[in-house]
């Protein structure tokens, strides 16, 4: 572990602000926030995010076995049937929720007895941008920083959605780990060059390198150009330093293998090859286990984890089904762990309504976003938008509509994502109206009608 | 938003200033002794990018890094499928080949491109290593040998042709597996090639250049992603001597899986192309290949994209008029030597419109490590090794390799979406990133006493001295005189503040010549300032 008390750290306190600001923690900043904010917003409101990138197969993780054409849709190839429905029944069939809808089964064997029996669980089917086009890379831009419209040229122009709720929520005035992305790489959503949020890739690793009494800065008496790319890397070891000083103030992590396998034991998920997990969910689980901690001890109110391989354009059933089971165990330990967080995993767009010729689905439109959380509407199946009212197309026939049709070959969607974005940032965090529009700019431009209504899944 | 500035020409910049700058973007960093070569004046960086642009066939390198190449190529299996030594990790062995070019070296800015086209045409040795599985194969083995196939054709052409790197990563094996094409039938249509090809390799979603508010220049549809999917049906990756142990694959282009129908695409566009039926499947997807390399959104993705890497974020908007220059020069093939002769010869990539230009880079991880590297000029002494115990491998891995993958997150080869790791400022540093450097800077330089000793060859060497070879005994006697002479070789003429100076002059003794050791503490600081971690 480095000892970075060789290196003549510095704290300089105030001597060290070139511009003589107060510091961001003083006690008359956060007074301010308390009178800026109000009894409008909830200081408890915890929020775990989990995307699921690369396109996840909604139509597979919620089947909607009472669309007569699902089989037709999703049954071709060496693999048929894929996923028979509940009705069907046999080996690998999917969960009944409700009459309309069945979940997977690799999801069903770890959310039945604990969110789903609990009424805590929510599946949110036909999610998705209603303008939206199928690249990920666009759909993640404008999925991340809640600009849905925004063309291709102006990509990369816009913060992220949880930096702008951070300023909403006048984190920074209080704690400089309001938000934190924790993942290999900053995540997207949490990005900012103004506000920036926290990343953290290890909560030990990078937790550990910074020793209490070395805390301070390191980083001279800022004389920079300003607005230059060397100041946004200041602003980013200011920010280290003050957010590793909040995480070593709270209590330190005590890993769960049994909740969050890290390898190390009985490897609980059947569906993992042998005694060699991917390292794509040890790291999952570990940062899953670091958000919940985080948001359970410090004053971090959004955490924001993800996984990858969803993009699953062959020989969809085992990685998909690998990682619905993983997305499911996790879920199901953070609502065990962490029972004041809500935890919304999303993804930036479902597949194609129709299999592919290699057993795997193309880019599609609408998707599921799962919902698990205290004050999340679950009874009932806790299933939105599949049934016989909401899904009033046919899978199959998706597939015949004009190619340049928007939902050519798709789920089409039905509910918009900022809207579920801003019934969380109502329901959850109590943001007013115009705040919430700060934090969603691209609300106003969601079309009316069912894509604006709300889903009333949280109560 | 940026504003164009005219093109009036700036009083120029210190010869330090360019020639670190040059240094920096054309390479992974200034050494003492490029820096000594290059600071005498503009002539001299002229001729150091004019032999950039030129090296010879086969990229004949100086002694030591010949050598630790060699001792690379010993671990290599001789054919697919064979065995790596015990204790060695593919991924690993692939990331040394990049290192050791990149720290060691004298094609610094060939090997700025062979990442490049890494990145931008990026598979992932991850993935890929589970793909090869449904071969029944060992993936980690056939992953590492085709990934190493692709590095050493984009190393060879780096500044040649886009038109033949573009049809090099269509047949690649690792390519085929990657996005599905190898499944890609006339009877069984997969459009992840496709789309990727369009979005991401070639014209981007928009015309960016082209687009106005009343026009999104759009470059393709959905229509058009199965149309072009179509066109590369047949292109598969077989085993050629499937009895043989180990087997041996190749990309191989089965005419009777191909659609060999007429398609139409991207109708309505300036580079819609008509496809004539009855073509052989190699013929009809090179055809398609060469006219997409050609379009004019190829050329403002491609050219926009480099610019980024050369100067910066948004700097194709800062500069349109050389912008238009880049393009002109891309041609019908994407002639890249060329593109860079007119971005690195500008006088808007010299500091001489806006010397605001320079330090607008933030260094990625492997930029990072490699510069301090480079700094040092640190050189492991060649240590005799063998295959199954390579001593010299052992000291880079300890340097470079376990510090880029394990801490900061750019797994150089096996970043997982097809987009590759991006070169844009926001996305190469975060808040733990900039722990993870200063850990970085640490880990360099290992002082007696340090547990790291214990596992550094007592003859591993680091030159930070250079920097100060040939300065009079008046400037060696002044700690801050001293520390000027490193912080110039490292920054130029730019301002470092009264703390950052501070610290690295107080490793100095008044009226004592500085020690190798007071140079290498010295150079810590420097690699954990934010100054080092802009270029």
């Amino acid at each position: 572990m480095a000892d970075f008390h060789r290196r003549n750290f510095l704290h300089l306190g105030l001597g060290g602000l070139a511009s003589g600001a107060l510091s961001s923690f003083s006690p008359l900043r956060a007074m301010a926030r308390g009178a800026a904010l109000g009894p409008a917003t909830n200081d408890a409101a915890k929020l775990l995010i989990i995307f699921m990138r690369g396109g996840m197969d909604g139509v597979l993780a919620v089947i909607p076995q009472g669309d007569t054409t699902y089989n037709a849709a999703r049954n071709t190839g060496p693999d048929a049937p894929w996923i028979p429905t509940s009705v069907a029944g046999g080996s690998g069939s999917g969960v009944a929720l409700t009459s309309f809808a069945d979940l997977h089964p690799a999801m069903n064997k770890w959310l039945r007895n604990g969110p789903i029996a609990a009424g805590k669980m929510a599946f949110l089917h036909q999610v998705g941008n209603s303008d939206g086009g199928r690249s990920h890379f666009t759909e993640m831009e404008r999925m991340e920083t809640a600009q849905p419209t925004v063309g291709a040229a102006q990509l990369g122009q816009f913060e992220g959605f949880v930096a702008r709720m951070s300023t909403a929520l006048n984190l920074p005035a209080s704690t400089p780990i309001g938000t934190i992305s924790v993942s290999g790489l900053m995540q997207r959503m949490f990005s900012s060059t103004s506000n920036p949020q926290f990343h953290l890739r290890d909560l030990e690793a990078t937790v550990q390198q910074l020793l209490p009494s070395t805390v301070g800065t390191h980083l001279g008496g800022w004389t920079g150009l300003a607005g230059s790319a060397e100041e946004d890397v200041h602003a980013l070891g200011e920010l280290a330093f003050d957010a590793v000083a909040e995480i070593q103030a709270a209590p330190p992590i005590s890993r769960d293998p049994n909740k969050f396998p890290d390898g190390s034991n009985s490897w609980p998920l059947a569906l993992a090859p042998g005694a060699n997990p991917n390292p794509l969910y040890i790291k999952f689980f570990r940062d899953l286990e670091s958000a919940v901690h985080l948001l359970n001890t410090t004053p971090c109110q959004v955490a924001g984890v993800e996984l990858g391989g969803f993009d699953t354009h062959s020989n969809e059933l085992i990685p998909l089904r690998e990682r619905l089971e993983v997305i499911a165990f996790g879920m199901n330990s953070v609502f065990e762990v962490g029972p004041a967080v809500t935890t919304l995993a999303m993804s930036e767009f479902g597949r194609g309504a129709r299999a592919n010729g290699n057993d795997g689905t193309d880019h599609g439109l609408g998707g599921v976003m799962f919902a698990c959380g205290p004050t999340v509407v679950g009874t009932g199946g806790g299933v939105f938008n599949c049934d016989s009212t909401t899904w009033n197309f046919q899978l199959d026939n998706q597939a015949l509509l004009p190619v340049n049709d928007p939902a050519w070959n798709a789920v089409p969607v039905r509910t918009h994502y900022l809207t579920v974005f801003d019934e969380i940032l109502d329901r959850l965090f109590q943001l007013r109206p115009a705040a919430r529009q700060q934090v969603l700019p691209g609300l106003v431009n969601v079309p009316a009608g069912a894509p604006a209504t709300r889903l009333g899944f949280l109560q | 938003m940026l504003l164009a500035l005219s093109s009036s020409v700036l009083p120029a910049q210190s010869d330090a200033d360019v020639a670190v700058h040059v240094l920096n973007r054309t390479g992974f960093g200034p050494t003492p002794s490029l820096m000594a070569q290059l600071s005498s004046g503009p002539n001299d960086v002229d001729t150091y990018v004019s032999i950039q642009l030129a090296p010879p066939a086969g990229l004949p390198e100086n002694a030591r890094t010949t050598s630790l190449l060699n001792e690379l190529s010993q671990i290599i299996p001789p054919a697919q499928g064979g065995a790596f030594p015990i204790g060695v990790s593919p991924a690993r062995w692939l990331m040394l080949r990049t290192e050791v070019r990149a720290a060691y070296g004298d094609w610094q800015l060939n090997e700025v491109m062979t990442r490049f086209w890494n990145q931008h045409f990026n598979t992932s040795y991850g993935k890929l290593r589970f793909l090869w599985g449904q071969f029944q194969v060992p993936g980690d083995r056939y992953a590492a040998w085709f990934v190493k196939e692709d590095d050493d054709f984009y190393r060879a052409n780096a500044l040649g042709t886009f038109a033949q790197l573009l049809l090099h990563t269509a047949a690649s094996e690792s390519m085929l597996l990657y996005l599905d094409n190898h499944l890609n039938t006339a009877t069984s249509s997969n459009e992840n090639w496709a789309r990727e090809l369009v979005e991401l390799y070639t014209m981007g979603e928009v015309n960016v250049s082209a687009a106005t508010p009343t026009n999104p220049s759009i470059n393709y549809t959905q229509a058009d992603i199965i149309e072009l999917a179509r066109c590369f049906t047949g292109w598969q990756v077989a085993a050629v001597n499937p009895a043989t142990t180990p087997p041996t694959f190749e990309t191989v282009f089965d005419d009777t899986q191909h659609d060999a129908g007429s398609k139409q695409l991207f109708g309505g566009t300036p580079h819609r192309y008509r496809v004539l039926a009855g073509q052989t499947a190699f013929a009809e997807g090179k055809a398609v290949l060469m006219h997409l390399a050609g379009t004019e959104a190829t050329k403002d993705f491609m050219c926009r994209k480099l610019m980024t890497l050369f100067l910066g974020d948004g700097s194709a908007d800062k500069y349109p008029g050389l912008l238009a220059q880049a393009k002109s020069a891309w041609g019908s093939v994407g002639h890249i030597d060329q593109v860079l002769t007119q971005l690195l010869f500008s006088p808007e990539f010299r500091l001489q419109v806006d010397p605001a230009d320079q330090w607008n880079r933030v260094k990625s991880p492997l930029r990072y490590n490699i510069s301090m590297l480079r700094s040092g000029e640190s050189h492991p002494s060649l240590i005799p090794g063998n295959s199954q115990n390579p001593g010299n491998i052992e000291v880079l891995q300890m340097f470079g390799t376990q510090i880029v993958i394990e801490l900061m997150g750019q797994d150089v080869f096996s970043y997982p979406s097809p987009d590759g790791y991006p070169i844009e400022n926001p996305r190469q540093i975060s808040a733990t990133g900039f722990v993870d450097r200063l850990a970085s800077a640490e880990r360099v330089i290992v002082e007696p006493g340090d547990p790291l000793a214990a596992l550094q060859p007592a003859d591993v060497t680091f030159y930070p001295v250079l920097h100060l070879v040939g300065q009079p005994n008046s400037v060696l006697l002044r700690p801050f005189a001293v520390a000027d002479v490193l912080l110039g070789n490292h920054f130029g003429s730019k301002a470092i503040n009264a703390v950052d100076r501070g610290l690295v002059a107080a490793e100095f003794t008044s009226g004592s010549l500085p020690t190798f050791d007071d140079v290498k503490r010295a150079c810590e600081h420097i690699y954990s300032f934010t100054h080092f971690m802009v270029f």
